[in-house]
């Protein structure tokens, strides 16, 4: 054991993955479900303050260069640890409804958190690599917790199949990468081929592998193909997890592998990530629209989403960066909120329909306006946080001399209002069967709230989160010296 | 700082949020209650009058938040966004009709809407939409601007749709929404590009710098954006297809919407954006090419219709093409004409809405061939249509007749204008002519909605209720329309009372401090004067001979309209959408993989491409020795390979990929790599095992579970992957790792790790953790291979 004092950049992780065994073992000792979530979000509180209290402000590598703590890694942890929270609290009615094992489902949800705080806290594309594949098997768990539905079932192997082919191919990219600059450390690599190589062709396949890999996390269009199914079979807490906490470790750990590694082929990759999110906002936006679903309209909306944040890594510029980060931090609540009010519904309708929506301006207005609100922020029509998300994208795009790609991304709005507006169309226009009051679980409620609020003041007052999102460095001040 | 302008826009929608719970104290007389709250607004802006005619702009400004350097191209410093207000000439032209409109709607919505609706939700959609408005005028920045302007589109979809039990009015809301949304999105995207052309969203500094900004390379993007935004909202050709819908609102709401409100945003933002990115050739072709073609069309689309209310919204249409058109020409005299149009558009528009509504009120009809000669039965709402009219069609002494006397002034005097314009000699002529037919267009259905229905021959309808004789309605109702009126003849008789105060300071808003024209019913003889009485003539004619004239038009085409495009856009991405997801996404994972693998190849033969010919080595015998062991194996692996895609048993499959493994086992052998050797060795059987385990399960292989299709896909995803693998090969092949590991844990550790054997020591301390995650794994998989060998699945064989 080091004894430099180095455990203790690791401590939030170190407790929540403890907090997860602990909650596994209140799962076990107690029969009451909801013990082990106010440990999981007791033991979240205590990383979250330890994370803000030591760690913040440091920028440091700990044993060789595998763990790597700094501006970027502490925000990215901080949004983690807050998903994580949210989770808890939003599931504590889900899991009781539907039976699921309490201290499993807690356990799983902490132990994909340390994988996605490692993967955003080092520049070793082996901690990288592990920390994704901590998060992967936790989550292929958690899409296939509802034992007795066969979409849960279904989603669970086609993750599994899809996420472990998709290990591979970042695998196989990593070890080409190694193969060619001689290191797994991303700024040796960058060092390494900062001069140019005479293996361009074999870095450039090992690049497209780890696009193609990181892809699937990202649920880039065409290897998104696992998303739709799994946002919508897994139990609706999971989907809200995966969607939020699950992408934004990938664009994390994208952001570091491409923009601290191989900026020496930055070309190459920004071309490749243009595609990409192209395809993938006006896929995710043109099927979005057919759905009748509930559940399946936000799972193609989440993919649509993934694409406007791949236009940052288009455009790969510092701003671009911050902008990335301020839309995944704006996206994060309202689709944890939106899915709280997707959890009530589902208690009532389980069929997740969008027509179930119908009348729910008279039957819950407050749940309804601020299912609004997410919808707005979803589109980007300010006051909303999704406006400011999408704006500076947008200006990013701009200022990198991009234009087209924002006007593109401007159209896929366009396109995106019609069914995003069709689910407050039908909560305000449309007569409901009933018109009984849905009353709503404190835990729900709360999500919602929390959702809702910050939605607002992230559209409202940005000004702190800008500040933050914008003083975050991808590459690190103590290699840039160096670098 | 003057705080009473985000008070009035934050009150208003306070006000707004607490309709509902105020309907409980006040009931069905919210309406009235509430309209208090503009009508105050209106009486304290008025009181502002004298200072803003001096040239004072009222501000209040708040530091919103700070764009950090760097997010504009050139590295410009960090930068303040304000959350600001101003109240300057042409926006208190604006806020005036806001508040003014809005309270006399108010006033007539509390009698119009019946005892049992919602008047809660109905006002509080009002109220935050008055809110909204007066945000939009009120912004000093692009940025607040776009923020209120689609809170407009919002609450005006809410209110579109009020009667949400309709279909008609939730296609008409939905409708509005999306083409006005979507213009807001434009707006916003061309907001955009002026920040990155100019460095500001504040208008006062985009004011200065529009020289810079208009000859900026962005220059026609941001215009056509700008202009998408302000066409859709003021539903000008070709986006006008919303408007005619969205009369399927409550008759209120159109008579403040469609008259005096949203329609005008996309007024007030072109008359913003006129000393900004007006003046060049782009803006006049555009702007006022769009505005004449909507005069024209929207009047010739008027005399088509026979609802009271569709006439009116073609009407609007057309008129606000007017007041676009000489936004567009840009001349002092144009923009004169222009804001006192917007004022005298409300004025006598907002009358003739509220009067449609008494009348579909009274007689349960819209229907001008079913209404005649009411006017012997509801002298009041007569009088009201009439002078409403007569206003709109241009004829002395109301108020519509100056600023159209004004505006075929301006349209003759476009020369200098047009003189860099491609096309401007015809275009000179072109706009004066169809000016004139336009309003020939107006006059006539002006006449049919006034004279036909009040006073032309044929039986009248009976009242709504089937009893009697329609009567005119209460004082509620008929009070505010009445107001208007008169504020029509009295800016009719003497348009002075409103120059000095509004249109002037209005006018030098746009055009900065310059002289504005006289305002005078009367300004001699001259061509204008001709034109209208050229106009009034051919429109009484035209009138007097209202059969001929319908069949006429019965016989030319239906005019091109967005309609179409819009249903087909919509269908089509519907359909596109359907396509898309049953084709990709078939729920098969067989088809998942294969799409993820072929744009993975296809990535990889793209990005191969982009760095054009690279070196393979390829020579042959390669270097170093080749074994014929080493040749043989290989070749014998390929063959069970290949053999595998012909086997119809999943499990003989399986079993020649094992034979390819343990080639593999035999390989590493001979390559002296004795552990990866045995590694292999254990994990093949492993795998194997789990493999068969699993395939009890599964059906045969048959054509039904494995159609042939997938059969080629399959071959030529493997060829393509092999392909790429080998070239990938043959590209590394000349790779040598230039250092070993070996030479640094021999030396380290003893010295490190105190231990002298060196394997020991890596496995259980330089690879401590490795291990201990190794025993782990190898846990985990027994448990998973224990749980999976006492699984019973259900109809599996027994």
């Amino acid at each position: 054991m080091p004894v430099d004092g180095s455990l203790r950049l690791i401590l939030p992780e170190i407790i929540v993955a403890g907090t997860g065994l602990l909650a596994l073992t209140a799962g076990l000792v107690s029969r009451r479900s909801r013990l082990p979530g106010f440990v999981s979000m007791l033991g979240l509180a205590a990383a979250a303050y330890f994370l803000l209290a030591e760690v913040a402000g440091e920028t440091t590598q700990i044993w060789s260069g595998t763990v790597l703590v700094d501006g970027f890694s502490t925000l990215f942890k901080a949004v983690f640890l807050g998903i994580a929270a949210l989770i808890a609290l939003v599931s504590f009615d889900y899991i009781e409804r539907n039976g699921l094992p309490a201290g499993e489902f807690h356990l799983l949800v902490l132990l994909a958190t340390v994988g996605m705080m490692f993967m955003a806290g080092s520049l070793n594309l082996i901690t990288i690599y592990i920390g994704l594949e901590c998060l992967a098997l936790a989550s292929y768990a958690l899409t296939g917790m509802l034992r007795g539905s066969a979409k849960s079932t279904e989603a669970s192997l086609k993750y599994i199949l899809i996420g472990a082919i998709s290990s591979g191919v970042i695998l196989f990219g990593m070890s080409l990468v190694f193969g060619v600059a001689g290191s797994v450390h991303l700024a040796e690599i960058n060092a390494a081929l900062a001069g140019g190589t005479p293996m361009l062709p074999v870095l450039l396949a090992g690049m497209v592998f780890l696009v193609a890999g990181l892809g699937v996390k990202m649920a880039a269009v065409p290897f998104h193909m696992w998303a739709p199914d799994v946002y919508h079979g897994a139990p609706a807490p999971v989907a809200a997890f995966l969607i939020t906490a699950s992408e934004a470790a990938a664009f994390a750990a994208a952001l570091r592998i491409f923009l601290v590694g191989l900026p020496a082929i930055q070309e190459h990759w920004t071309t490749v990530f243009v595609a990409l999110a192209v395809i993938t906002m006006t896929f995710g936006n043109v099927t979005a629209i057919v759905q009748t679903n509930m559940r399946r309209m936000l799972a193609y909306s989440a993919v649509a989403q993934a694409g406007y944040v791949m236009v940052g890594l288009a455009v790969a510029s510092e701003r671009a960066v911050s902008a990335m980060i301020y839309y995944l931090i704006a996206y994060a609540f309202a689709t944890i909120g939106a899915f709280a009010v997707v959890i009530l519904l589902g208690r009532y309708h389980p069929a997740e329909d969008i027509a179930d929506y119908r009348g729910l301006g008279r039957r819950a207005p407050l749940l309804a306006l601020t299912l609004t609100v997410f919808m707005l922020s979803f589109i980007g029509i300010p006051p909303t946080a999704g406006f400011f998300g999408k704006f500076y994208l947008f200006q990013s795009a701009v200022a990198a001399g991009m234009p087209w790609l924002a006007l593109i991304m401007v159209l896929n709005s366009m396109v995106s209002i019609p069914y995003y507006w069709g689910v407050v169309q039908t909560m305000y226009l449309r007569e409901g069967e009933t018109d009984a009051p849905l009353p709503a679980p404190a835990g729900v409620r709360w999500t919602a709230a929390i959702g809702l609020a910050a939605t607002l003041i992230l559209g409202l007052f940005p000004d702190q989160v800008v500040q933050l999102v914008s003083a975050v460095q991808v590459v690190p001040a103590l290699l840039s010296g160096g670098l | 700082m003057s705080w009473t302008l985000p008070v009035s826009v934050i009150v208003s929608i306070a006000l707004g949020l607490a309709a509902p719970g105020l309907r409980r104290l006040f009931g069905a007389g919210l309406g009235r209650v509430l309209a208090l709250w503009p009508l105050a607004l209106f009486v304290y802006f008025l009181g502002l009058a004298p200072g803003i005619a001096e040239g004072e702009v009222w501000r209040a400004s708040f530091r919103w938040f700070t764009v950090p350097a760097g997010w504009l191209p050139g590295g410009a410093g960090p930068f303040d966004v304000h959350f600001g207000f101003a109240l300057d000439g042409l926006a208190f032209l604006f806020v005036l009709l806001i508040t003014g409109v809005g309270a006399l709607v108010m006033f007539y919505a509390s009698s119009y809407l019946g005892k049992d609706e919602n008047h809660g939700a109905f006002f509080a959609y009002l109220m935050l939409f008055v809110g909204a408005m007066l945000g939009v005028v009120l912004a000093d920045n692009l940025f607040v601007m776009y923020l209120f302007w689609e809170m407009t589109s919002i609450t005006s979809f809410l209110l579109i749709g009020f009667w949400s039990h309709r279909p008609e009015s939730r296609a008409g809301a939905l409708k509005a929404l999306l083409v006005t949304a979507a213009g807001g999105l434009a707006f916003l995207a061309g907001a955009a590009l002026i920040l990155v052309a100019a460095g500001s969203v504040d208008l006062e500094t985009l004011l200065a710098g529009g020289e810079g900004l208009r000859s900026s390379p962005l220059y026609p993007a941001m215009l056509v954006l700008v202009l998408l935004g302000a066409f859709t909202k003021s539903a000008q050709a070709p986006f006008h297809l919303w408007l005619p819908n969205a009369m399927e609102a409550p008759t209120p709401v159109s008579a403040y919407l469609h008259s005096a409100a949203m329609v005008k945003a996309g007024i007030y933002l072109i008359a913003r954006m006129a000393p900004i990115l007006g003046g060049t050739a782009l803006w006049v072709l555009l702007v006022a090419g769009a505005g004449i073609v909507s005069l024209v069309l929207g009047a010739y689309l008027a005399l088509r219709q026979t609802d009271l209310k569709a006439i009116l919204a073609f009407s609007t249409i057309s008129q606000l093409g007017l007041i676009i058109a000489l936004f567009g020409w840009g001349t002092t005299a144009a923009v004169a004409a222009a804001v006192l149009h917007v004022l005298n558009h409300s004025v006598f528009k907002a009358a003739l809405f509220m009067m449609v509504g008494i009348v579909d009120h009274e007689t349960g009809t819209r229907d001008i061939r079913a209404l005649r000669g009411l006017g012997a039965f509801m002298p009041v709402t007569a009088a009201v249509a009439m002078v409403a009219a007569l206003a709109l069609a241009g004829v002395p002494p109301l108020n519509g007749f100056v600023s159209k006397e004004m505006f075929f002034a301006a349209s003759l005097e476009t020369g200098p204008v047009l003189a860099g314009v491609p096309g401007g000699g015809v275009l000179a002529v072109l706009f004066p002519a169809l000016a004139v037919l336009g309003s020939i267009f107006t006059f006539i259905y002006s006449l049919r909605i006034s004279h036909g229905v009040f006073f032309g021959q044929g039986r009248p309808p009976a009242a709504a209720g089937g009893h009697g004789r329609p009567h005119d309605p209460p004082a509620g109702m008929w009070l505010p329309p009445v107001v208007l009126a008169a504020l029509a003849v009295v800016l009719g008789v003497a348009p002075g009372l409103a120059e000095g105060s509004i249109v002037a300071p209005a006018a030098r808003g746009v055009l900065g401090p310059v002289d504005v024209p006289h305002l005078a019913l009367w300004h001699g003889f001259n061509a204008p004067l001709l034109m209208s009485a050229a106009v009034v003539a051919l429109g009484l004619v035209a009138y007097a001979r209202g059969p001929a004239l319908d069949a006429v038009i019965g016989r030319l085409p239906v005019a091109p309209n967005m309609n179409a495009l819009y249903d087909g856009f919509l269908d089509g991405l519907q359909k596109t959408a359907d396509f898309v997801e049953k084709r990709l996404m078939t729920g098969f994972t067989r088809d998942y993989i294969a799409y993820m693998l072929g744009f993975l190849l296809v990535l990889l033969g793209v990005t191969a491409a982009s760095v054009g010919p690279f070196s393979l080595q390829t020579d042959w015998p390669p270097q170093g020795s080749l074994e014929w062991a080493e040749l043989l194996l290989a070749v014998l692996m390929a063959a069970v390979a290949l053999s595998v895609p012909f086997f119809r048993s999943r499990v003989a499959a399986v079993v020649s990929m094992g034979a390819v493994g343990t080639g593999l086992v035999i390989m590493w052998t001979l390559f002296r790599a004795p552990d990866l050797a045995l590694t292999t060795l254990v994990v093949e059987p492993v795998t194997l095992l789990l493999f068969l385990l699993v395939f009890v399960y599964l059906p045969r292989l048959t054509r039904d579970v494995f159609p042939k299709t997938a059969r080629w896909v399959n071959v030529a995803l493997a060829a393509g992957g092999g392909l790429a693998t080998t070239l990938l090969l043959l590209g590394v092949r000349g790779l040598r790792a230039d250092r070993t590991v070996a030479d640094w844990y021999i030396e380290n550790s003893l010295p490190l790790a105190h231990g002298a054997n060196v394997v020991n020591v890596i496995l259980v301390d330089f690879r401590g953790f490795d291990t201990m995650f190794e025993i782990t794994v190898l846990a985990l998989a027994g448990l998973g291979v224990y749980i999976l060998s006492n699984l019973r699945f259900k109809g599996g064989p027994k």
